[in-house]
């Protein structure tokens, strides 16, 4: 049961990703802001800091070529940049404690250094002629805000939920 | 190298390290870096791959995207309904003053209508009269559900509930509910869509367009995105138009694909371009980009000639 319960989630966050774009009221905020839902991404980080780095690799992998294929039809992109960041995040990791407010901490750093990979990525290609300072004021800003709101919500409960999948790994 | 420091040592350790040394660098001894490399190698190779002008995405990515649009959809379905409640309860708060609003354009509306009815009936007979029964506007429409949206947004894409099996075909229009144009089908699956909307920066989304002014139009091409200003640009309109702000901008057909007279913006100012010879429009899409529920796939009813039918016999050879 505990198994089928994190890839269950994964599809739950990569749909809701996109339901979350298509029903966020922007009236609420200033309409120019462009925010973009990285909860895979925070999720994955999360995983990696309270499981292990080998299982948020490997589903960095698998959603990273599903959001590519589904979403962007680019593929590589998102199939490249998933796995590094949490990479990159976990050599970090390795001098820190794994406490609540590093993990938060941790997982908006990543998902900022997210946020330039791609925009470094489609800028090349050029599927995008924001330059950097447009990019950080109308997308790196509210995304880092969006996805902080979202990790102080949610990262008690999945600390949780992690530990016991943590426990019912290494039982096996 | 340091191999000469070793040939005082023992003769075995010598030749081991000397094959060590030539077989294999350090450098590549690096695990990871071999596999970083390799991935960046990947990496390159796919993006090419998928940055192609591809007619049909492949196999194995045209099955995940059914399956994906199968789950999407069932997700899809229960949000729209919560959205909607909360739609409702917003649109009740004004109905009063929307209400005194409306009555007031509903007597401008009989008389239109009338007009409407007299203009489409001189319209058929003058058609009759020239025996000219189909035209460029005239098309049938494939009614669409969203189900998905790129949640990043860089590149504007939307997934639709309808594919190749309902008739839908790439690079045809799609609109919303009220007729203004949105963008245009990107790629189709057996069962789902993929629309690329108007507001991407995409060089290759190209629409013929036409400047409605009074009696007399002018034609371009719109090309592009500017990003900064939100606004569609416009492009190769003639010097001598004179081009004023509020004026309509409707497809004109020209293009091939598109049918004529799908709503695509208002002008908000034109300049001249970079060579002077031309001028650049910038265009506020009519449709709002951002809450898009049912849109229409817009099927030209006009046939379109096949390429291959106009060669030349003699040309073939």
């Amino acid at each position: 049961m505990k198994k089928i319960l994190l890839p269950l989630i994964l599809t739950i966050l990569f749909i809701f990703e996109s339901i979350f774009v298509s029903y966020f009221p922007k009236q609420l905020l200033e309409s120019d802001f462009i925010f973009v839902p990285r909860f895979l991404m925070v999720f994955l980080i999360l995983l990696m800091v309270y499981v292990n780095r080998k299982y948020a690799i490997i589903y960095a992998f698998i959603f990273g070529f599903l959001f590519d294929a589904v979403y962007t039809e680019i593929l590589g992109v998102h199939l490249f940049v998933f796995p590094l960041i949490i990479y990159i995040v976990s050599l970090i990791m390795k001098v820190l404690q794994s406490n609540i407010v590093i993990a938060t901490i941790v997982s908006i750093f990543g998902v900022a250094l997210f946020e330039f990979a791609v925009y470094g990525l489609y800028w090349t290609i050029n599927i995008t002629n924001m330059t950097i300072h447009e990019f950080v004021q109308w997308r790196l800003i509210p995304t880092l805000f969006i996805n902080f709101i979202f990790t102080v919500i949610f990262v008690y409960p999945l600390k949780v939920y992690f530990e016991k999948l943590k426990q019912a790994i290494s039982n096996e | 190298m340091s191999n000469c420091q070793l040939l005082h040592v023992d003769d075995d350790i010598v030749t081991y390290k000397m094959i060590e040394v030539w077989e294999m660098p350090q450098f590549f001894l690096n695990k990871r870096l071999i596999i970083l490399l390799v991935s960046i190698i990947i990496l390159v190779a796919l993006i090419g791959f998928s940055l192609r002008e591809r007619e049909q995405l492949t196999a194995p990515e045209q099955f995940v995207k059914d399956t994906a649009g199968w789950v999407q959809n069932i997700f899809s379905k229960p949000a729209s309904a919560v959205a909607g409640f909360f739609n409702n309860v917003n649109d009740l708060q004004n109905t009063y003053e929307e209400n005194k609003e409306l009555k007031k354009r509903l007597d401008k509306l009989a008389m239109l209508e009338k007009e409407v009815q007299q203009l489409t009936k001189e319209n058929e007979e003058l058609r009759e009269l020239l025996d000219n029964k189909d035209t460029l506007r005239a098309y049938s429409p494939i009614q669409a559900t969203v189900i998905g949206r790129n949640p990043e947004r860089w590149n504007e894409i939307l997934i639709i509930d309808k594919g190749s099996m309902h008739g839908i075909k790439q690079n045809m229009a799609v609109v919303t509910s009220n007729g203004s144009m949105i963008g245009k089908i990107k790629s189709t699956q057996k069962f789902t869509s993929t629309v690329q909307l108007l507001t991407t920066v995409d060089p290759t989304n190209r629409i013929s367009a036409e400047i409605m002014n009074g009696k007399k139009s002018y034609f371009g091409t719109i090309e592009g995105y500017d990003e900064e200003r939100k606004l569609l640009k416009l492009k190769r309109i003639p010097n001598e138009a004179k081009i004023k702000k509020g004026q309509t901008v409707i497809t004109s057909g020209l293009g091939g694909v598109f049918p004529s007279g799908l709503l695509i913006g208002k002008v908000v100012d034109a300049e001249p371009d970079e060579f002077g010879l031309n001028q650049t429009a910038f265009v506020k899409p009519g449709a709002d980009m951002y809450d898009i529920r049912n849109v229409m796939v817009v099927k030209r009813d006009t046939i379109q000639p096949d390429l291959s039918e106009m060669v030349d016999e003699e040309e073939k050879k």
